[in-house]
């Protein structure tokens, strides 16, 4: 298979380097080499370099300078985001939904342990948080912060953050966003939120580089500490290639959202049009303004999951399991899990995330290879395998 | 050239049987099986063997998953394993494993991928008869590593569609092949411990799984007179001479288990040794069943020499074979697998020793 046959469909889980990101990025991977924490020549270049990306993550999401913190990526942003504010106050309540990303859900049952109490806010079957209920559990002066991620990247549910900003302010709880996967795909106010975790990877920057906007006057306690980088909130030198190469592919992303909303989505309904037609399909993510353009999870009844995504592969299209464990096997989705999906069927769900590149010939393409390998699974499946009852006790 | 789906485990057996079917061209798929979601993080299902395999995978060019098998391996060998215990039976897990998950569940999803064949990296060969055209089951090669017995329950129709490329070689050729392909298995140890309890005792494991323990009873001896107490007959194995808590006198060894009243027999080595032994859920690799009287040689768990046997009774579903020289300790719940010369005839599990 030669790369150029390939059909990405994985774009949740990752974007190529946009080309204009790496040419920003080339001079700071090589000649202009310097800390930016040095004084001389080098080092200014470098700190100029840092803070002129400041500059354009600032413009490009409508926040002050003094507001961006840069990180290693979205799970560290998170981490600074929701222990960064337990660290700096006594411990209370937090409530989130079971449908985060396990870089939310796990520093929370962190925080459980060091004596935080985290409750869980119910959605409904498309992911969508239930406002009142939220409403209801705020009553509580004892709930502090809330996380609520602004779109899922499962099955690409965005939440009605103004609503939920809102209900927050009303109970003056400081309200966090993981952004990740809505920055770039769909508009995002940052206002909305007090902090807000972003990942540059996601939109065509570098992996391994983020950010959290946090609102003046959010008091947070730094994880990493040691010079004074970021503020004093994240201390170690910075990845300069990276944030520059952040800025240069947020700017891009925020300056193409609408077109990137219209072509994905056009694309999306194109493939789901297609893969509508075969039975037994289930569609898990929703296909209005509530959701993001670019995903759409599916199931297909006795297919399960590991053996379509092998099949596609093989076929030259890439996409993913809601889940995988550790060693790369398809897991039922926790998010399908918590709203009222069976493991059963769960375990046959298939991610499409579209990327910018998409076009309606690669969603044509990739809906005949789908729809191939579909009807081929459950040919193959369809003949059992003679029933082994053990003979335990026979 | 043909389309074939390799089992790998990230051990150096599956990585050059992988590497030996890309040699002669075919078109090959590494599938690594998740067996096990438990809380184990060593044995087969460690992170390590998986990243170990898709290591060796990218090396010789091949595309390869990680499939999910931790459902029909629950059901099939991990409960059977520890309701045996429990029963007074000692399980063996890797032929059931074999049988039930490997070349079935597996076999199925390689089917579905369009492959023709299913590959693993067993020490036995697949040989074709020249004058009939029928595939055999043989022994490896190399009798030291010989793996043949745990292969005894694969579909028979399947045998034409499996292909075991270490089969005619030795462990050190095996592992030469890896050092020559820069394999970066070639000097990984090998696993000896049922996956899934790796680093517990099988009783601790049985216990931890059921939340309960096998009857506790008594052991006596052949005259019944009572030696010592015992915390579950899940703790003991037909042939077992150590941990009997019962350490004077001349050496004894479990002769068998009770499961209804939780009573362990021990006896001089002789009382273990039993004349013949009954099979059930028999499974054949010949196109037609062994005749009674046909002499044979039967091979009752993993490190065993096979002994000179003659099958008394025979049908699909099961056998009883007689050893006029003896079986030493005949175990209920291991394969009882049945010879012709290197030849895999067919075998059974081990219902009760005669």
């Amino acid at each position: 298979m030669h790369d150029r046959d390939i059909i990405y469909l994985d774009a949740n889980a990752t974007t190529p380097l946009r080309s204009e990101a790496l040419a920003a990025m080339m001079p700071f991977l090589h000649a202009a080499y310097g800390n930016p924490s040095s004084v001389h020549r080098l080092g200014s270049a470098a700190r100029v370099a840092i803070e002129d990306a400041r500059a354009v993550v600032v413009r490009a999401l409508g926040a002050e300078r003094s507001e961006v913190v840069f990180t290693s990526g979205g799970t560290e942003a998170n981490h600074l985001a929701l222990l960064g504010l337990a660290f700096s106050r006594a411990p209370a309540v937090i409530v989130t939904t079971p449908i985060e990303h396990s870089s939310v859900l796990r520093p929370l049952e962190f925080l459980r342990q060091l004596g935080w109490e985290i409750r869980y806010a119910r959605v409904f079957a498309d992911g969508t948080l239930d406002l009142e209920q939220f409403e209801e559990l705020l009553r509580d002066d004892r709930v502090r912060v809330a996380s609520i991620g602004w779109a899922n990247n499962e099955i690409g549910t965005i939440q009605p953050m103004a609503e939920i900003s809102r209900i927050c302010r009303v109970r003056q709880v400081v309200l966090h966003s993981d952004a990740v996967q809505a920055v770039g795909k769909i508009p995002v106010d940052p206002a909305l939120a007090d902090l807000l975790s972003i990942s540059a990877h996601k939109f065509g920057g570098p992996k391994g580089v983020g950010c959290v906007v946090v609102r003046k006057g959010v008091e947070l306690a730094p994880l990493l500490r040691g010079g004074s980088q970021e503020r004093g909130l994240r201390a170690g030198t910075e990845n300069v290639a990276g944030i520059v190469g952040m800025a240069r592919a947020l700017a891009l992303a925020t300056r193409e959202v609408d077109a990137f909303v219209q072509s994905t989505r056009r694309c999306r309904d194109r493939l789901w049009a297609q893969l509508a037609e075969v039975p037994g399909v289930r569609r898990f993510s929703g296909l209005g303004d509530q959701s993001l353009p670019n995903t759409l999870m599916v199931a297909f009844e006795g297919v399960n999951a590991d053996a379509l995504i092998a099949a596609l592969d093989l076929s030259g299209v890439c996409v993913s399991a809601g889940s995988a464990c550790a060693a790369g096997a398809a897991e039922p989705s926790h998010v399908l899990l918590a709203t009222g999906v069976p493991a059963d069927l769960a375990r046959n769900a298939v991610r499409f995330s579209l990327g910018r590149d998409i076009s309606e010939a690669l969603i044509d393409a990739a809906a005949e290879r789908v729809v191939r390998a579909v009807h081929r699974l459950r040919d193959e499946v369809g003949q059992p395998a003679t029933e082994h009852e053990t003979w335990l006790g026979s | 050239m043909a389309r074939v789906v390799v089992a790998m485990s990230g051990g150096v057996d599956s990585s050059v049987a992988a590497a030996l079917l890309v040699r002669d061209g075919h078109e090959v798929i590494g599938v690594a099986m998740r067996l096990w979601a438990g809380p184990s993080e060593s044995g087969c299902c460690s992170l390590d063997d998986f990243l170990d395999a898709r290591r060796v995978a990218n090396r010789i060019g091949i595309p390869f998953y990680v499939m999910d098998f931790s459902v029909p391996f629950e059901r099939h060998v991990v409960r059977p394993f520890v309701e045996e215990y429990l029963s007074g039976r000692t399980p063996n897990p890797c032929a059931l494993c074999n049988q039930f998950v490997k070349f079935d569940a597996l076999w199925q999803r390689a089917r579905s991928l369009g492959a023709e064949y299913l590959a693993t990296g067993h020490y036995a060969r697949v040989v074709r008869d020249m004058e009939t055209g029928a595939v055999q089951l043989r022994a490896a090669t190399y009798g030291a590593k010989d793996q043949s017995y745990f292969l005894f329950g694969i579909p028979c129709g399947l045998l034409e569609r499996l292909l075991l490329p270490v089969g005619d070689k030795t462990k050190e050729e095996v592992r030469e092949l890896a050092r020559e392909w820069d394999l970066p298995v070639a000097e990984k140890p090998e696993s000896q411990e049922v996956c899934f309890v790796a680093g517990k005792s099988y009783a601790q494991f049985v216990e931890e799984y059921s939340g309960r323990a096998g009857r506790a009873g008594v052991i006596v001896d052949e005259s019944g007179r009572v030696l010592a107490s015992h915390k579950g007959i899940h703790r003991f194995t037909v042939g077992q001479r150590r941990g009997l808590g019962i350490g004077v006198g001349s050496p004894r060894y479990v002769v068998s288990l009770e499961s209804d009243t939780g009573t362990v027999r021990v006896g001089p080595k002789a009382a273990t040794v039993a004349r013949g032994l009954r099979a059930r859920n028999a499974n054949w690799l010949v196109p037609a069943l062994p005749e009674p009287g046909q002499p044979l040689s039967v091979k009752i768990r993993s490190r065993f020499q096979p002994v000179p046997a003659v099958v008394e009774s025979v049908s699909q579903k099961d056998f009883v074979v007689r050893a006029p020289r003896g079986l030493q300790a005949v175990t209920p719940g291991q394969a009882a697998v049945l010879y012709d010369g290197d030849r895999v005839v067919g075998g059974g599990w081990i219902d009760v020793a005669l």
